[in-house]
């Protein structure tokens, strides 16, 4: 009996301390170390955070979510690749989901469209075609405005590979937050590879 | 072990309600049938023929903020109402074309000429019929409201509405009945933005909180009746304004469970309240109101119109766009645009993409015209690319680029092409 | 009876380990004296919970606490020898000075976010926490003949529930605020360059802002560890 106490009061420390610990959100990306989140391979020359959400939703910040933030998506068949959550914390029906069907062609409206319904007010400057994932993808230039008001620009690549989604996108505050990773953000999506 | 897993387990449970708290709402709430059966049903229709609405009733220089009547709670509910505005002007969803809003402040001055340069109206880009008066003096039309009305009668209509809301301090009374009876989701939570994400809540940032408790079946008579004698006063066909709730009603037949919600919401009336409209037009005090202006609105709305529509088709309602659509075709309404955007639904439609319809609306909208849907032919290439028949696809691509050699994702395009 | 006990104590260690209250003060911050301090921003609002659980601003208590505050910062200010401006009407902000007080306000959320709740630290801002807008707020600079601007926010008896902004693309395409009984944070950027020298972040379940006392009490706990 007094050891099946002993143990369980024992569990709960251990489970404090756990948690406390497994508390921290962000861990440190090291500059000039190769790193595959969400199986891209990149090296960043500067450091980040980073946030892993799921394993397929990687977010990647310098001076917070709010001002600068990367993200790294990938989506298979069926899957969501932005995955808003409802009040619930359930991923929204609507979010946009992809699958073999969907071309490139079809991808940055899709995008667009899933940022719009955050309530975000979205323009298109212009959509490119690049090398992504040594891969035809696409570069989408735009800028919008939160639904506070706050002006704040946008990049996002994007490929498909063997029926899977990859995208890696950046965004930030247009006064100075998006201009601090937006260089090392565009060396890393342009030499990254699988 | 057991009882220490029952404690766990409680705990989270609780944490996770509270959490979630001011979640709950009425959008877990199943889909009605949102026009409520009529119960009072001879009380409503007015059987007496004498006119009980005058002009004169009307404050000609009514100054909320030194209204002797203001009680304390209400410029609680003005300090928010003028945090509102502030966000209002510099929120992203705000609509700035200059034609369109000269436009509406005129039709506004015509209706109300005591208040012409007082009352701030503004157009916020939300994809559902709804219009909003504060306690301030700010009008907020939604741009789902401009899609759905036919004519400028109509939007004169609905302006004489919400002023006479406005006049007879409808809002102040409204908020104290709020808060009394005090909903499920705080006006405090939602003004200031403190509820998670989702579609809804992005909505419901512009503060459109005020519109959430809504007005009760006396308030809305009372602004129906001083809403036709102002309309009419400007010269405004007052019938219109029976059609306006005949077109909201039949818009709203199919409805999902978001839209029910704020629909519901910001109009207690039903189908009797076409008839008011319509009986209490015969008698209203007119002054040569006949003007309809249908071209001339149509005209207005111009400039916005293929955003208008693309917003519709964004929030991802199928059935209710739909219907939409279908009145705004028999409506003769930018046709080209109406056809392309149904073609769109047909296409991004979630489940089972139906490419022959998508592709039989594509063909319609462009007999109208080939050049002003911006898009028509980079969607028509996608559906063949659908179809499996890549030739076609690249004409079309090819007709796109070549009709729009600016467009920001010529290279893009051209790029794809040499991968089909 | 045991475990209902251990259940209350691991919370408990869980709730106060999952927060700290540590300012910022840039390490080459020099305390303003002789320096002309701009009040660029005080958000405050009371407000009440209702019986039926409805939150009701508050404005007549909000002016008080707001005239109470303004006189608290004054007062502090002028001991450590600023010389304070306020924005009058006919200065007001336009629409670049609008998107700097934007960016200047997601600033504060994100270093409240990230220096005072211990599990959302920035590793990178870990020995170094400096928050930095650039050299854009020089127009502010120009604009209101100041070295530095203030910015604070006050939020009394007003319960939300306090969601942090970890919800994917939640940071990247809103701004949302913790929010709890008694909330305030305050600081002070260097208009030349849009360094944040200091910033102090106070959650409280106690204290009166319609009081000047309050009030008070308020600002000395939230500008103690001001430099002066």
């Amino acid at each position: 009996m007094k050891n099946a106490k002993t143990y369980i009061k024992l569990s709960f420390f251990i489970l404090a301390i756990g948690i406390l610990t497994a508390c921290k959100t962000f861990t440190l990306v090291e500059k000039g170390i190769f790193t595959d989140p969400v199986g891209m391979n990149v090296k960043p020359e500067i450091n980040w955070n980073q946030h892993k959400y799921t394993n397929k939703e990687y977010a990647w910040t310098i001076d917070g979510e709010i001002l600068n933030q990367v993200l790294f998506l990938s989506a298979g068949e069926n899957e969501y690749f932005l995955p808003f959550k409802n009040r619930w914390g359930l991923t929204d029906p609507k979010s946009p989901q992809f699958n073999k069907n969907i071309t490139l062609l079809e991808i940055p409206d899709l995008f667009v469209k899933g940022v719009e319904s955050f309530g975000a007010q979205l323009t298109i400057l212009n959509i490119d075609p690049v090398t992504f994932l040594d891969n035809d993808g696409f570069k989408l230039n735009f800028e919008f405005i939160t639904a506070d008001g706050l002006e704040k620009l946008g990049i996002v690549y994007g490929t498909i590979v063997n029926d899977r989604l990859y995208i890696m996108a950046y965004g930030g505050a247009v006064i100075e937050f998006y201009g601090k990773g937006v260089s090392d953000f565009i060396q890393m999506a342009e030499s990254a590879t699988l | 072990m057991k009882p220490f897993l029952k404690y766990f387990f409680l705990t989270l449970v609780i944490i996770y309600l509270s959490a979630c708290a001011d979640s709950l709402n009425k959008y877990s709430e199943p889909i009605k049938n949102i026009i409520p059966k009529n119960t009072e049903k001879n009380k409503d229709l007015n059987t007496d023929l004498t006119f009980k609405y005058s002009i004169d009733d009307l404050p000609t220089n009514y100054n909320p903020e030194s209204d002797p009547n203001a009680l304390v709670d209400e410029l609680g509910l003005w300090m928010q109402v003028e945090k509102i505005e502030k966000s209002t002007i510099t929120a992203g969803n705000l609509v700035k074309n200059k034609n369109l809003n000269n436009y509406i402040n005129k039709v506004f001055c015509k209706v109300s000429p005591e208040y012409c340069n007082e009352i701030r109206i503004y157009i916020i880009n939300v994809p559902y019929f709804n219009a909003a008066m504060y306690p301030n003096g700010m009008m907020h039309i939604w741009t789902g409201a401009l899609l759905r009305i036919q004519n400028e009668a109509q939007l004169a209509s609905l302006i004489s509405h919400e002023l006479a809301h406005y006049l007879k301090r409808h809002s102040y009374q409204a908020y104290e009945r709020a808060i009394s009876i005090s909903g499920a989701s705080t006006i405090g939570g939602i003004l200031l933005g403190a509820a998670g994400l989702g579609s809804i809540n992005q909505l419901i940032q512009l503060g459109m909180a005020s519109n959430f408790y809504s007005y009760g079946r006396n308030d809305e008579r009372e602004a129906d009746g001083y809403g036709l004698v102002l309309m009419a006063r400007g010269g405004y066909k007052p019938e219109e304004a029976a059609n306006l709730w005949k077109r909201i009603i039949a818009t709203s037949k199919k409805l999902s469970l978001l839209e029910v919600s704020i629909f519901r919401n910001t109009h207690p009336s039903g189908p009797e309240r076409e008839k008011n409209l319509r009986k209490t037009a015969k008698i209203v005090p007119k002054n040569n109101s006949e003007f309809i202006g249908k071209k001339e609105y149509l005209k207005a709305l111009e400039p916005i119109v293929p955003s208008l529509i693309a917003k519709e088709v964004k929030q991802g309602e199928f059935e209710s766009s739909l219907l939409l659509f279908d009145k705004l075709i028999k409506d003769d309404f930018y046709l080209p645009y109406v056809y392309f955007s149904r073609g769109e639904l047909y296409r991004t439609k979630k489940d089972h993409i139906d490419f022959d319809k998508a592709m039989e609306n594509y063909k319609i909208s462009e007999k109208y015209s080939t050049i002003e849907v911006k898009n028509l032919y980079k969607s028509i290439g996608l559906i063949y690319i659908k179809m499996g028949n890549k030739k076609n696809a690249k004409e079309s691509f090819n007709k796109y680029i070549s009709l729009h050699p600016d467009a920001n994702d010529t290279n893009f395009i051209k790029s794809f092409m040499e991968t089909l | 009876m045991n475990i209902k006990i251990i259940y209350i104590v691991l919370s408990v260690i869980i709730l106060s380990g999952c927060s700290s209250n540590k300012a910022i003060v840039a390490i080459d911050y020099f305390p303003p004296q002789t320096k002309t301090i701009v009040l660029l921003e005080s958000d405050i609002e009371l407000s009440e919970h209702t019986v039926g659980g409805m939150l009701v601003p508050k404005s007549d208590w909000t002016k008080l606490a707001k005239e109470n505050l303004n006189k608290a910062i004054q007062n502090k200010l002028n001991s450590i020898r600023a010389n304070v401006k306020n924005i009058s009407e006919n200065n007001a902000l336009d629409q670049k000075g609008i998107q700097l007080m934007k960016t200047m306000a997601a600033m504060g959320n994100t270093v409240l976010i990230h220096n005072f709740i211990a599990n959302a630290s920035l590793p990178t801002k870990k020995d170094n926490p400096v928050w930095s807008m650039g050299k854009e707020t020089s127009y502010l600079k120009q604009k209101y003949n100041a070295d530095y601007g203030l910015f604070f926010f006050v939020r009394d008896q007003f319960t939300s529930d306090a969601r942090q902004a970890t919800k994917i693309f939640a940071a990247l395409l809103g701004i949302q605020m913790a929010a709890a009984i008694q909330q305030a944070y305050a600081g002070i950027v260097d208009l030349e360059n849009g360094k944040l020298v200091w910033f102090n972040h106070l959650l409280k379940t106690s204290g009166d802002t319609r009081t000047q006392k309050g009030a008070n009490e308020m600002i000395f706990e939230l500008m103690k560890d001001m430099p002066s």
